[in-house]
């Protein structure tokens, strides 16, 4: 169960990582209304910070003497630390875990991506042109157009006007980011999502914990599912693949996720997927189950994935618009999701949403998807 | 310094051992799996594919583009001048692999053959890809 969830809005801050996990962190515990004494551990997601960071951001709340560990998965470090708290929880190895993800990433490119030195130095290590060439795939194996990812950045952006916790809060049109500077043909400025700063945590729980702290409409976790690279995946920073054939690594953690909840891709109501860049959102609608292959752009335009739509995508305004604090955006998307199922997401807010997935992908070949419901 | 003598970028990207001059075509070295005829460029020991045992190779010096596109604002440690363009060029061997190409975008169309060559990469030679038939 998610007992609470907490955040420190995404964006540029004169505050160092320390100080904005604990934003998080203390955020999640008044919103859970348990107090460093009744957790087991904290597990702490982070991909820049320093040398014991989770034991030294926790140093500003208080010193509760439990094991801090700290967790590393690019993007997806947030989702390993709910994966490994969900299964210390079910295996009644713990009552109660305090996930925490804190960044503080450089502006621009992320100049570390797990990229061998020949690789940067030969211009090979840049992630964006990895997005450029799924970008490109989709450009030319479905009716997608330049349009169409122009359009999810609009829909982002838009969703974000209502979202306090997002960098980038002005609605913008397929005019303003198709005129943006190119980064990596054909993608945009405004089709990229900018690496920030930003925290987000949660407090996972078991239900006989959360009735006995008499937590009021706890948000179920029902599943979390995380994999890794096998054969045939392509991401940052493998420098070849399989010329013939390429799995997914979103598919096949989704397959699981769904599996284990017991539930299938039409039972959402809402979504946080990994819009690392415009297409990005596209492929995910194709690897979460939303639509057959080839349909992504007509389930684009219908406006189903749009607030008001049947299963909005990314309404917190996703990367895009919130902008990437690696190790925090996925315990963000948690947040987001858990205040739409308690129906607390204001302008912003599902009606009725029931059922809620959050989704990421990671360098070095990681992606999660986890759902959630009330 | 001769240009014969420059040292290699990274660890056994080309397949030649002798003396190389940049724009010279090369071979990239692979591996090759004997039991499930799966390339891997770098070359890896073991097979992604099938986990056998894999052996180092050669790829064929021309590819095919099945993918491109460009930098045009400089990465963090790149030491080629942008703006410059990139293709996943896919090999007869069945793998596809990232390189720059030393053309414009607009020259580089998917389907466009290319030739691998020893690139002069800051002061030292690693890999590139060229039109195949052409200059570059």
């Amino acid at each position: 169960m998610i007992a609470g969830v907490g955040i420190h809005p995404f964006g540029r801050f004169d505050l160092s990582y320390r100080q904005l996990g604990a934003v998080a962190a203390r955020d999640a515990l008044a919103d859970a209304g348990i107090g460093l004494a009744d957790l087991d551990s904290i597990l702490v997601g982070n991909v820049g910070g320093e040398m014991a960071k989770g034991q030294n951001t926790m140093e500003l709340i208080g010193r509760p003497g439990i094991p801090i560990i700290n967790v590393e998965a690019a993007c997806a470090s947030s989702a390993s630390t709910l994966l490994l708290a969900s299964q210390l929880i079910n295996s009644g190895a713990a009552r109660a875990i305090l996930c925490l993800g804190v960044e503080k990433a450089p502006r621009g490119f992320i100049a570390a991506s797990g990229f061998e030195q020949w690789q940067i130095e030969s211009g090979l290590g840049v992630n964006p042109v990895y997005f450029a060439l799924m970008a490109q795939e989709l450009l030319e194996t479905t009716d997608a157009k330049a349009a169409d990812l122009a359009e999810v950045s609009v829909k982002n952006h838009r969703h974000a006007v209502a979202n306090p916790n997002a960098m980038y809060r002005r609605e913008v049109t397929q005019e303003d980011v198709l005129g943006s500077r190119m980064v990596c043909p054909p993608l945009t400025l405004l089709m990229l999502c900018a690496p920030n700063e930003g925290a987000a945590a949660a407090v996972l729980v078991s239900a006989s914990y959360a009735r006995e702290l008499g937590i009021s409409r706890p948000v179920r976790l029902n599943s979390v599912a995380m994999v890794s690279r096998t054969a045939d995946d392509w991401f940052v920073p493998a420098a070849s693949r399989q010329a013939g054939r390429r799995t997914s690594l979103t598919a096949r953690a989704a397959a699981s996720a769904y599996e284990q909840a017991g539930i299938g891709p039409a039972d959402i109501d809402v979504i946080e997927c990994q819009d690392t860049d415009a297409a990005s959102e596209l492929w995910a609608y194709r690897d979460l189950g939303l639509c057959e292959p080839g349909n992504e752009t007509a389930l684009l335009r219908s406006g189903e994935t749009a607030l008001g739509g049947r299963v909005p995508v990314n309404p917190s305004g996703g990367l895009l618009s919130k902008g990437e604090p690696l190790g925090a955006s996925g315990l963000g998307q948690v947040h987001e999701i858990v205040q739409q199922l308690r129906g607390r997401a204001g302008a912003r807010q599902v009606t009725g949403a029931r059922t809620g997935i959050c989704h990421v992908m990671g360098a070095g070949h990681n992606a999660a998807v986890l759902v959630a419901s009330r | 310094m001769t240009a014969a003598e420059r040292d290699r970028l990274g660890e056994g990207l080309l397949a030649e051992d002798g003396p190389l001059v940049p724009g010279k075509v090369v071979g990239l070295r692979a591996s090759h799996c004997p039991a499930c005829a799966r390339w891997e460029f770098p070359a890896l020991a073991y097979c992604p594919g099938c986990d056998g045992r894999a052996e180092p190779s050669a790829l064929s010096a021309q590819a095919t583009v099945i993918g491109v596109t460009a930098v045009l604002h400089p990465p963090p440690g790149a030491l080629v001048p942008v703006p410059y363009t990139v293709a996943l060029a896919a090999f007869p061997e069945g793998v596809a692999v990232l390189g720059v190409v030393t053309a414009a975008l607009d020259d580089v169309p998917l389907g466009q053959r290319v030739e691998t060559v020893a690139m002069l990469i800051g002061e030292r030679l690693g890999y590139g890809f060229q039109l195949a038939g052409g200059a570059g």
